[in-house]
């Protein structure tokens, strides 16, 4: 069985790699059809002949197009990601402390959505029919119509600015301190955030569950008098956590990739807004990577749930073979 | 051989829609749903201002002669929120249908073809997935500048590979069933086979997967519009209404709270009948297998 | 005029400054400013604190001492670079807050300015006329990133010596009676000879200690400034926001001292705060549709003319600017002595005067006047003035139609963008003297291709900047503008306010009149101190 998985693995992985290189090379293409090239987009009205010279010599625009996307791939495997057109600056140095601070926000937000789901959708389906599973399939159809930010702006006049002034209304990090110098600021973020996501999650895994808990193999294992706690824990979840991991890695790479309009609400210094400005000013070595980067998340967090579905479901380690 | 293709193409469908009438969610569902399509077609003909018409200064909660006051612009929130649903709701079923027809033929595709096309067309499409949403959006739009026609493509073309993804689950199953092989023996052609064997016996998932995707798609394009990208800055339209009167929340609130009730009340029509669907296919399916 | 309610539109998220320090404002008395300031006791100054300023920016920023494209920017380049003079708050050059200890004109063509004693670059090197010269040859460097255009109509490298180790001579190519006032323009600053834009050394009360692109820069008390009287914050960060709703908030939140351009419908939520204090200022910046003399069919004065009579003013104030400005007249150069030196009378809606010259030039609702206006999305007031701009033409009954269209920034004022490249699109400008504006609108930034052919407006220019006369230089100023009221291809409907808020902690702000944010910034945070 071993080797099945092994072989499974290798497929996915090299599938995942030439998925990246194309997003790679789509991106690149892109940005070249853009209607301004950087040093246009960046002088603006100052262009003169001479500056946008200098400009697009110094960012090495002046090179044939595959020459300027072999150099760039090259770099990132060599680890050197370039420079800012916008800020000169290191690409390292400016997305660096926002890969930091958009994956805490992440963690912190999967860490509190994902438990409650699993919990409220599981329970559900146990309940199904019952008080508790209409309420909470109310509750979450509710929430899941609400748009991020108008929960996040409920929440900031609720908490922050007009009926209480309890918590901050935007997060603060200074740089070079870590994400986590300021828990307080990001308590409404990561609320809204788990607001955002859990109903997704909740709903999702009580369909699932409550496919699992009228399967067969369920009634066979509470024909064998199997405790009713057993049977749920032992059979239920693992079974039924598996097609949710799919949605669950969606929304994280969802999570990674698109929170801008948190980021925006609570001046969030994460990927989100970095990547609008950069598509914005064409900082085209900032762009490539943010989107290397997303993609490589996506391709990962769904690898990884493909794996965690298959490792899972006991059902499916039976039948990969 | 053809009398089973035929019950199983007839019977199906319709008995999903009819059961699923019969619950509770799905009428209560589809009532809201139709209640809130009804504003948005019939909102125009009855607003009492144009929809970019002056009426006062920005942000006056009351104003003679209008029922919620005006927006920041010096318009008139109500017509405003009358006007708005039109083009939301007609862009959301546009992108839904575009992302529907794509990904379900794609879906089917890969299932009835399996091999190698199948790999390929799967491995497109999680290029497609894998690119950042947002990114996608701006960059079009940067590219070409905000239209209806590339906010439908965007936000349809996003849709595709989950629906596609969802559609080929469905049918490999069908696609090794006996009445196939028997269809393919008779020598019917591959598209007829595909369409007309294989499209009737998935259709409880995919009728569960539209509603799903046409939620996405409203969030979607509001989303879209929240951030700015829409082709006539000062349309009407519900997503870009929370977003102009947003700086304004706390002065004048019916710009945004109008909108938002009418997006979320949207969301929960589809999302109970979307429910009701899936409980209903869910045992038709367990049911159908026959097992 | 209305003081307590603030404009609507959210200006400038990025890009309002236009050519900021471009040969700045002259000799003027006109500008006002409501400062509805605090109603703060005067405490005596205390020192210390670290005060926080919030601004719209992003990591688009630029940190340069002679370029600036947002506010985030000016705020930091006003706290760490200082010019050679700066404007009173009559918008008169004045050495107080400069560089320069005197400024001089020998004739219209030639200028002496001797540098002040005594002033140090944050590294502790003395200020020298080499330092000024090399800043100014950076400036006139067409190569460089730099706001420094407009200069290179009447300098070149070779215009600018320096005579003695604290004389600095300037010698026009043009004459030019305004040039003490361009040398107050603010981005025209002075960094350490050798400055390459990466490395920010200044002269200025308040030197950098680290700056993060997008997030934040923070100063400290330079302990070597010129003039210690007016220093009293430890340090000042200037922190970046992406969105203006989360920059109020964090205002209101009372995790930010001051707010950079508040959003005006947030203006009641942050009256009704006794905490806060906002400033509103009516300097004469002014947004504009332009309209090409030499593309169809606005090479048509007709055309023109018609356009102009559409708009109704009144309403574009209070649509636009919620009230939050004064209605124009097609006229620029609202500071200076000479603005409207005719006196024209106030230009109203007139829809059939409109009509009837439309119809001239052979336009009618059968055959109708079709254009497209453009604004970019990332300035918040032009979006407005051209949808309200729609709206009116729609009182035309068909015989204008307008396709207002909303275009991406990066694309729309990059070198091939919709800005000066097409026959109707919009403008932003900083307010400035007539004359300079003139330069700035005729040669550095041509958004009109005016003067048409066969006009003498060029030669008019000429001759009024080499008068010294100010009677004399009225007559000719008055033919220019009766030229550009009748013929000119802007529509300028309004001059706008801005505002700022900030905590009832933060005292010593000026609020008097003033082309900046938060009283020029005061000069580089200068006499601010928190209570």
């Amino acid at each position: 069985m071993k080797g099945y998985i092994a072989r499974f693995l290798v497929k996915r992985i090299a599938l995942g790699i030439a998925t990246l290189f194309i997003v790679s090379l789509l991106i690149f293409l892109i940005t070249q059809a853009l209607p301004s090239d950087p040093a246009e987009a960046m002088l603006g009205r100052e262009a003169t002949p001479e500056s946008l010279a200098a400009l697009r010599a110094q960012f090495g625009l002046d090179q044939p197009i595959y020459q300027q996307y072999f150099s760039w791939l090259g770099g990132v495997f060599t680890g050197d990601l370039g420079e800012s057109f916008a800020t000169m600056m290191p690409v390292k140095d400016l997305v660096g402390p926002r890969i930091g601070a958009s994956f805490f926000l992440l963690l912190l937000s999967a860490a509190g959505s994902i438990p409650i789901s699993i919990v409220i959708g599981s329970y559900a389906a146990l309940k199904r029919d019952k008080k508790f599973d209409t309420t909470s399939s109310m509750a979450t159809l509710i929430l899941a119509a609400l748009p991020e930010f108008v929960v996040g702006t409920v929440l900031t006049v609720l908490f922050a600015t007009t009926v209480v002034q309890w918590l901050p209304a935007v997060t603060y990090l200074a740089p070079g301190e870590p994400p986590w110098s300021d828990m307080a600021g990001l308590t409404l973020p990561v609320l809204t955030l788990v607001i955002s996501v859990t109903p997704y999650v909740a709903r999702v895994m009580r369909a699932a569950m409550v496919e699992v808990l009228e399967s067969d193999y369920i009634e066979m294992a509470r024909l064998k008098g199997m405790d009713e706690r057993t049977v749920l824990w032992r059979h239920a979840i693992p079974n039924g956590i598996g097609p949710s991991l799919q949605v669950i890695a969606l929304n994280l790479a969802y999570l990674a990739g698109g929170v801008i309009i948190v980021e925006r609400l609570f001046n969030y210094p994460g990927l989100g807004t970095a990547l609008a400005d950069a598509v914005r000013s064409r900082d085209m070595p900032v762009v490539q990577f943010l989107t290397l980067l997303i993609a490589t998340v996506y391709v990962v967090t769904n690898l990884l749930a493909d794996i965690g579905t298959v490792l899972v479901t006991p059902r499916l380690r039976t039948r990969l073979k | 051989m053809s009398a089973v293709v035929e019950q199983v193409t007839v019977e199906r469908p319709p008995s999903l829609v009819r059961q699923a009438l019969k619950l509770r969610r799905t009428q209560v569902g589809l009532t809201i749903a139709l209640l809130i399509a009804a504003i948005a077609i019939l909102g125009p003909f009855v607003a009492p201002f144009g929809s970019t018409e002056f009426v006062d200064s920005p942000n006056l909660k009351s104003v003679p002669g209008t029922v919620f006051g005006t927006d920041y612009f010096g318009q008139d929130v109500f017509s405003r929120f009358l006007f708005g649903g039109r083009s939301i709701l007609l862009l959301a079923l546009a992108a839904t249908t575009i992302g529907i027809v794509l990904g379900t033929t794609l879906g089917l595709i890969a299932a009835y073809n399996r091999g190698r096309l199948d790999e390929v067309i799967m491995r497109t499409l999680d290029v497609i997935l894998s690119f950042p949403q947002v990114l996608l959006s701006l960059l079009v739009i940067s590219m070409f500048g905000p239209s209806n026609l590339l906010i439908i493509f965007t936000v349809g073309l996003s849709t595709t590979p989950r629906i596609a993804r969802i559609i080929r689950g469905a049918a490999v199953p069908v696609v090794e069933r006996d009445f196939i092989a028997a269809a393919e023996a008779l020598g019917e052609s591959r598209r007829r086979v595909i369409f007309a064997e294989v499209l009737p016996n998935v259709t409880s998932s995919l009728l569960v997967e539209v509603n799903l995707r046409l939620t996405y798609s409203i969030g979607g394009i509001a989303s879209l519009a929240f951030l700015g990208f829409t082709p006539n800055p000062n349309s009407a339209n519900w997503g870009l209404m929370i977003q102009e009167n947003r700086v304004a929340l706390t002065e004048q609130p019916w710009g945004v709270v109008l909108p938002t009730v009418a997006l979320a009340l949207l969301t929960i029509g589809t999302g109970l009948i979307g429910d009701g669907l899936s409980r209903v296919s869910a045992g038709i399916d367990r049911g159908g297998k026959g097992e | 005029m209305e003081q307590h309610e603030l404009i609507s539109a959210e200006f400038t998220r990025r890009r309002f400054i236009k050519g900021a320090g471009a040969a700045a404002v002259a000799v003027g008395v006109m500008g006002t400013s409501t400062g509805i300031a605090s109603a703060a006791k005067v405490a005596a100054p205390k020192k210390g604190g670290t005060l926080k300023l919030g601004v719209v920016g992003g990591a688009n920023d630029v940190f340069d001492a002679q370029y600036i494209v947002a506010k985030a920017d000016q705020a930091r380049t006003l706290s760490t670079f200082e010019s050679l003079m700066t404007f009173d708050t009559k918008f008169a050059p004045q050495t107080k807050h400069g560089l320069a200890e005197s400024a001089k004109a020998v004739n219209p063509s030639k200028y002496v300015v001797k540098i002040r004693k005594g002033v140090k670059f944050h590294d502790g090197t003395p200020l020298t006329s080499a330092d000024v010269v090399a800043s100014f040859q950076r400036l006139l460097d067409p190569a460089q990133k730099t706001t420094g255009k407009p200069l290179r109509t009447f300098l070149n490298n070779a215009s600018v010596v320096a005579t003695d180790a604290n004389t600095v001579e300037f010698n026009l190519l043009i004459p030019n009676v305004d040039f003490i006032a361009v040398l107050a323009g603010y981005t025209y600053t002075i960094a350490k000879k050798g400055y390459d834009g990466k490395t920010q050394i200044g002269t200025s009360a308040y030197k950098l200690d680290s700056y993060t692109p997008g997030r934040e820069s923070t100063h400290s008390r330079f302990d070597g400034y010129w003039d210690k009287t007016e220093q009293y914050l430890d340090k000042v960060q200037i922190i970046d926001f992406a969105d203006k709703t989360a920059l109020v908030n964090a205002l209101v939140a009372k995790q930010i001292d001051a707010a950079i351009d508040i959003p005006f419908e947030q203006w009641q939520t942050i009256k009704s705060k006794k905490y806060l204090t906002a400033v509103e200022n009516s300097a004469g910046a002014w947004l504009a549709m332009c309209m090409r003399i030499d593309i169809k069919p606005f090479d048509d004065n007709n055309v023109r003319q018609a356009l102009r009579l559409i708009v109704n003013r009144k309403q574009m104030v209070k649509q636009v600017l919620n009230g939050h400005g004064k209605i124009a007249n097609d006229l620029y150069g609202y500071i200076d002595e000479f603005y409207n030196a005719n006196n024209f009378p106030q230009r109203e809606q007139d829809i059939p005067a409109a009509v009837a010259l439309l119809k001239k030039s052979g336009y009618s609702k059968a055959n109708p006047l079709k254009v497209e206006l453009t604004a970019p999305d990332d300035t918040g007031g032009l979006v407005l003035m051209i949808q309200a701009f729609a709206e009116m033409a729609k009182k035309t009954d068909g015989v204008v139609v307008v396709d207002a269209k909303v275009i991406d920034g990066g694309t729309y004022w990059s070198a091939k963008g919709q800005y000066m490249n097409t026959g109707f699109y919009t403008t932003y400008w900083s307010p400035r003297a007539y004359l300079a504006q003139v330069a700035a609108s005729m040669d550095v930034y041509p958004e009109l291709k005016w003067p048409p052919a066969g006009s003498t407006f060029r030669a008019d220019y000429e001759k009024a900047v080499g008068i010294n006369n100010k009677e004399k230089r009225k007559v000719v100023v008055a033919k220019m503008q009766k030229e550009e009221f009748e013929k000119g291809g802007y529509i300028i409907p309004f001059f706008n306010n801005f505002a700022d808020a900030y905590s009832t902690k933060l005292q010593g702000v000026d609020t008097g009149p003033s082309q900046l944010n938060m009283g020029y910034y005061g000069h580089g945070f200068k006499g601010w101190y928190l209570a």
